[in-house]
């Protein structure tokens, strides 16, 4: 019950959000473009470690945007065990979801609902002296995910910064724990609408 | 935009209604440990017709009460109706001592090794009221343990340890990493007396859950290889982390349960 309750909330909030950063000024520099937006990330909680990825995001006339997310995450700065060895861990996502975006003369607010697979994959090792066995575990996954990310993007020239928030709405304040993250990187604004 | 967002709260509203269980059948009682010291709240879930029934009830001891009690007895309501069996008792153990004290067997810089002695309070103190003021089996078999996380790794200490107590481990997630594996340890010392108990061993955990699974796999491999007598399962939850996978491995678990007891 908490989980759905928090969720939806949320999500309203960041449409509530949203709904106040709407300006009357139009901004068409900012607008017309498709941006690709770099950067670097990791786990709000620390679960995943760094993580690497790419926004990619159309706008459209009316504040719609279209936008892809791909991240990677080798597996660094993960829980380390003292007697399990780590011979490979990464995770692979890619989000697809639609938003709308809200411009003010140097900052653009976009508030997306994005939706994708992940896969991930795991390789460990136990090796403990006192223990005769040595155990290798390997794992790997595919899952959906599903959350709201929020992207502020800084600057009105072809390049500007890009900080966003992903929030998961999948398993609620469980998945919150686990899956949202925070990354930050550089973006360009690579075409103009004629 | 606001019919939107009134329409979303109401649906949040409404789609959050809580399954209530008969306050009738839940009984809450404290009890205050001779064995360390610490109070316990002690939460137990009664079957729907416990009263007319005439034979004794299996029980289900629930570590980290306040979090899972609720869940584990609302699961094995269904599934035991779903499958037309016997409900059983469900006990929850709130917390008295720390966590992190209570429920690892060693001390280490992330806990305070106090394992034996809740594991006496539970054997000495808890058993034997619950079998005295309820009608419960008094079996080893009729008795099932559950945890989450370090409750998974109390839950495989028992099972090391004191293994005439619980006929019945759920373990999920367990944190048998715990002090370079150390329960592990124990079972290899244990194991000539461990193997000749039939029992079931339910080990489950989210499959994103990296360095916690060797440990747990090999528990699992060892419980194939050397416990002729144990019926065990290694449960893993496709692409779920370690408290993501608990509700899923919750139901799966006390599934495991009902169909093999």
């Amino acid at each position: 019950m908490i989980q759905k309750l928090f969720t939806t909330v949320l999500l309203a909030l960041c449409i509530s959000a949203g709904m106040g950063q709407t300006t009357k000024t139009s901004h068409r520099s900012l607008n017309r473009k498709l941006t690709i937006e770099p950067a670097i990330g990791m786990s709000l909680f620390g679960n995943d470690g760094l993580r690497f990825s790419t926004i990619i995001q159309r706008n459209t006339e009316k504040k719609l945007s279209f936008i892809s997310h791909t991240s990677l995450s080798p597996g660094l700065m993960t829980f380390v065990r003292e007697d399990v060895k780590q011979n490979y861990s990464y995770s692979l996502a890619q989000k697809i979801g639609i938003g709308a975006s809200f411009y003010t003369k140097k900052m653009v607010n976009s508030y997306s609902f994005i939706a994708g697979l992940k896969y991930s994959a795991y390789s460990g090792t136990l090796q403990n002296d006192e223990i005769p066995e040595t155990i290798t575990t390997k794992t790997s996954s595919v899952s959906s995910e599903y959350g709201m990310m929020y992207n502020l993007k800084l600057g009105k020239g072809k390049c500007f910064f890009s900080t966003r928030v992903y929030i998961p709405l999948k398993d609620g304040i469980y998945g919150l724990g686990e899956d949202s993250s925070f990354e930050f990187g550089l973006g360009i604004r690579v075409k103009s609408k004629p | 935009m606001k019919p939107f967002l009134v329409i979303t709260l109401i649906l949040a509203f409404t789609s959050c209604k809580k399954e209530e269980f008969n306050p009738e059948l839940i009984k809450e009682f404290a009890i205050s440990s001779t064995t360390n010291g610490e109070t316990y709240n002690i939460w137990v879930s009664l079957p729907e017709g416990y009263n007319q029934s005439a034979s004794p009830y299996s029980t289900i001891y629930v570590l980290d009460a306040k979090e899972n009690q609720e869940i584990v007895a609302k699961n094995s309501r269904d599934i035991s109706a779903d499958l037309n069996v016997q409900d059983v008792v469900v006990i929850g153990i709130g917390y008295g001592g720390p966590r992190d004290a209570d429920y690892t067997p060693t001390m280490t810089a992330t806990g305070k090794g106090k394992s034996e002695a809740f594991l006496n309070f539970i054997k000495n103190e808890l058993i034997p009221k619950i079998e005295t003021d309820f009608k419960v089996g008094r079996e080893r078999s009729n008795r099932t343990i559950i945890g989450h996380s370090y409750g998974g790794l109390f839950g495989a200490y028992a099972f090391t340890k004191q293994n005439q107590v619980f006929g019945n481990y759920l373990l999920l997630s367990p944190s048998l990493f715990y002090d370079r594996s150390v329960v592990l340890k124990y079972e290899q010392e244990q194991r000539p007396e461990l193997i000749t108990r039939p029992q079931l061993v339910f080990i489950g955990a989210g499959s994103n859950e990296q360095s916690l699974l060797p440990a747990n796999d090999l528990l699992y491999q060892r419980l194939v290889k050397y416990y002729p007598l144990a019926k065990s399962k290694f449960n893993l939850i496709n692409g779920k982390g370690h408290l993501s996978s608990k509700n899923q491995d919750i139901e799966d678990a006390i599934t495991f349960y009902f169909n093999n007891r």
